[in-house]
């Protein structure tokens, strides 16, 4: 995981980025995540139509088709190894014997359709939130109901990885520096006390930054630049709109 | 343009302050007294460990004194009198990366305002206005700090506390870890300050450059307290307390 | 894999999910602000930057492959266990929405395994243990190792009893894969959170996490005994009574498609499962003989090193 990418498709002038604002975006790659997430079993074509829309947020979004791939080809083992057990767990007539294993038609389906799923929910998030700066997805944040004190985390986690990395890597280099080859325990050691050394200067740094808050007038929350929320313009409101459709027409097609 | 020109200056006055950190003998603070007039320019130097650190952080009730007082203008530095005391006091921290915690620089130079109770327009308003008098008007503020130079942090550290106009500046080692130029521009930013300005520093030469009175702190206790001239030329009194001059800045005028 | 994926679980589970996360993260909350004031939003800045960039660094295990340390426990025995579930909270955010590590709709059920299993109940082993072999910073670590080893075969279990319920596998078949497979990864994490936690003990003491209510010993032996139970219990449904949990699974409603098990390709695995199901018989029954036996070892270890630690 590193964090040296992670702006580096954001601020494309897409014309996803030009008629949506950060938080809008957040609410379309939730509302894509939860459709293709929670599609009824056995609703093909609205998966196929969720499908559509999300291929279509590519070009809208102006997000390079290989950096999309490379990032499902990382989450795809992720779903394909527990997805791949059920075309052997659930019954059904057999289509195929491997070994001492029978593959089951409706397994096999099922297996598919859990893959399709996944690709679409991960392709969702990807496309919106790889084009969105994380400091605009960390305002963002600010509009879900979470405790602020997750908010801030990550808000506060996002500045201070970048330091503590370089100083994750001044320390490791000294001590590459200073031991030679060494037997796998004591590598093991001597990461865990770099580790260590990193979590007790963290916490220093903490006590610090209370004390530059408090300065400030710091009391209980940190205070935001952003205006409150709004969900109500035109191009996000008929985004997410669609996706509930297709997510409804689901539910119909499976219960028809 | 500077914002120094509508904001009050206030007196700084410290009565027999003494503080200890807990769990340890040694005094960080004996009996400090020290008096600051309103828009006066004051470095207090001295070694590592000497107790400047811990002298700023009594200045807003950081710390609390053991025995003692400190007044910022007309209010004790009490308790209850908190909230405004850190509106008169903007306090510089000695590693820019401690002040620069929000996710972007708008919204780090914002804090202080917005906190302050100042509405969304007003304290953006300032956060730029203070930018721009750091010389920082061309950055794009609203990405993240980790952005930026040693030198640019260290400004815009000092643009976090200029926007909420404090009428004292107190700052921790602001020459430390910069390269000369970077020393010269914050040098010059201090210098044309009109609040009360103390800063503690180690670097004497820069103290010098900024300041017309210096104070020579020491274990706890303040050892002199001259206008800059005649400090410097104590070389022997500088260098008993671990205070080295360049060759250059006490070499013998004549 | 300890994180789910979007479109492995049901609605129903889904949501169930969510609702727990929700409240244990509000409740979380109160607790942390209670306890830290207004360090809270600091100290747990800071904290999950450290996890963060712990998560980078790599400790190689065996023929070029490696393993990162996930920090639920850690975190957890550092800035206690509703600080360190929000922070592992976080976490899960983040890498559900920047590293495409985990799904939306599974955000609850992977906030319960890795926040809820990591944080909260691996501290609560943690600090019956220490209740139990006292101070000093190779009790501690010791503890921590082991915490983190049954957290994370918990995360597993957790995930798994999740998938079952949403007819992914057969519950069993779920929870022996899962458990399996964290019973391996728990060896690393918990091996490097013990290292860490010695050397952050031997640096500086205080940093650990000290709790404020201090429980007696017998309530500490009781609970102990009640999780060993808990493992002896979860070891004998798998190897005796392998439907039972999906018998719950269906009486609830939850499992729905191919609810009917009966009927499925059980010359399969009947081939393939009493080897899976013995392995994990046996990680579960050996999982609760260590319990047991590490505290008998702590505490004789507290007596040999008393002279030493005070």
């Amino acid at each position: 995981m590193g964090f040296a990418h992670l702006d580096r498709y954001a601020g494309r002038h897409s014309w996803l980025n030009q008629r949506t604002t950060p938080q809008q975006r957040l609410w379309i790659a939730l509302a894509a995540a939860f459709a293709a997430g929670l599609m009824p079993p056995g609703a093909w074509l609205s998966l196929a139509a969720l499908a559509i829309l999300v291929a279509l947020g590519l070009p809208a979004a102006d997000l390079p088709g290989r950096v999309l791939a490379r990032r499902v080809a990382r989450a795809l083992p992720f779903f394909l190894l527990p997805a791949l057990t059920l075309p052997f767990s659930i019954p059904g007539p057999v289509l195929a014997e491997i070994g001492p294993f029978n593959l089951s038609g409706p397994g096999t389906l099922r297996a598919a359709e859990i893959i399709l799923r996944a690709t679409l929910a991960v392709s969702a998030v990807t496309i919106v939130i790889s084009t969105t700066r994380v400091t605009d997805l960390l305002s963002a944040l600010d509009t879900l109901p979470l405790p602020n004190l997750v908010t801030s985390s990550l808000a506060l986690g996002y500045r201070y990885v970048y330091l503590l990395n370089d100083e994750l890597d001044r320390t490791g280099r000294a001590l590459r520096s200073r031991a030679g080859r060494a037997g796998k325990l004591r590598l093991w050691r001597a990461r865990a006390a770099t580790l260590a050394h990193m979590f007790l200067r963290a916490h220093d740094r903490g006590t610090r930054i209370h004390a530059a808050m408090l300065s400030r007038g710091y009391q209980h929350r940190l205070p935001t630049l952003r205006p409150p929320a709004n969900l109500t313009a035109t191009w996000s409101l008929t985004i997410v709109a669609v996706i509930a459709l297709v997510w409804l027409a689901g539910l119909i097609e499976v219960s028809t | 343009m500077t914002q120094g020109d509508r904001m009050a200056a206030f007196a700084i006055e410290i009565d027999a302050l003494s503080y200890s950190y807990p769990g340890t003998r040694l005094p960080a603070l004996s009996e400090v007294t020290l008096s600051i007039a309103a828009g006066e320019h004051v470095a207090v130097i001295g070694p590592n460990g000497a107790g400047k650190s811990s002298l700023l952080l009594h200045l807003n009730g950081i710390l609390e004194p053991a025995s003692g007082s400190i007044a910022i203008g007309d209010l004790p530095v009490s308790r209850e009198n908190l909230p405004e005391i850190r509106s008169r006091v903007g306090l510089v921290f000695q590693d820019a990366d401690d002040q620069l915690f929000m996710p972007t620089l708008l919204e780090d130079v914002a804090f202080g305002p917005l906190c302050q109770g100042m509405a969304r327009e007003e304290a953006e308003a300032r956060a730029r206005q203070a930018l721009e008098s750091v010389g920082l008007g061309a950055v794009d503020a609203g990405r993240a700090a980790h952005h930026l130079s040693g030198g640019e942090k260290r400004r815009a550290a000092l643009a976090t506390v200029l926007s909420m106009e404090p009428g004292i500046l107190a700052l921790d080692e602001p020459s430390a870890a910069l390269d000369g130029r970077g020393r010269r521009m914050v040098a010059e930013i201090l210098r044309e300050r009109r609040q009360t300005l103390l800063l503690v520093t180690h670097d004497v030469e820069f103290a010098a450059a900024v300041c017309q009175r210096l104070v020579l702190l020491d274990e706890g206790r303040v050892i002199a307290d001259r206008p800059t001239d005649d400090l410097l030329a104590d070389t022997g009194l500088l260098s008993q307390h671990g205070l080295e001059l360049a060759h250059w800045l006490h070499a013998d005028p004549r | 894999m300890a994180h789910i994926p979007d479109g492995f679980l049901t609605a129903s589970v889904a949501a169930g999910t969510f609702a727990a996360a929700a409240a244990l993260t509000a409740y979380a909350a109160r607790k942390t602000r209670d306890g830290l004031d207004d360090r809270a939003a600091p100290t747990l800045g800071l904290a999950t930057a450290a996890v963060f960039a712990a998560q980078t660094v790599n400790f190689p295990v065996a023929a070029g492959t490696s393993g990162h340390l996930l920090g639920g426990t850690l975190v957890a025995v550092l800035f206690g266990p509703w600080a360190g579930f929000l922070v592992m909270t976080a976490v899960v955010i983040a890498q559900a929405l920047i590293f495409a590590d985990g799904g939306l709709t599974a955000l609850g059920a992977n906030v319960l395994n890795i926040a809820g299993m990591g944080a909260v109940v691996g501290y609560g082993i943690y600090y019956a243990l220490t209740e139990l072999t006292g101070a000093g910073s190779r009790r501690h670590a010791v503890a921590a190792a082991i915490a983190t080893y049954f957290a994370t075969v918990l995360t597993g279990a957790a995930a798994g009893f999740e998938l079952g319920l949403s007819g992914i596998a057969p519950t069993r078949i779920a929870l022996t894969a899962m458990v399996s497979f964290h019973a391996l990864l728990g060896l690393a994490e918990a091996l490097i959170t013990g290292l860490v936690v010695f050397a952050l003990a031997r640096k500086r003491p205080n940093l650990l996490f000290v709790s404020e209510t201090a429980l007696p010993r017998t309530l500490v032996l009781v609970g102990l005994g009640a999780v060993a139970c808990l493992a002896g219990l979860l070891s004998l449904i798998a190897s005796t009574a392998p439907d039972a949990l999906e018998r719950v699974a269906m009486d609830l409603g939850f499992a729905d498609a191919g609810s009917n098990w009966e009927g499925a390709p059980l010359a399969a695995y009947r081939t393939w499962l009493p080897g899976i199901a013995g392995t994990v018989t046996a990680v579960v029954l050996g999982i609760a003989l260590l319990f047991a036996g590490v505290a008998a070892m702590a505490r004789a270890l507290t007596r040999l090193r008393q002279p030493r630690e005070s």
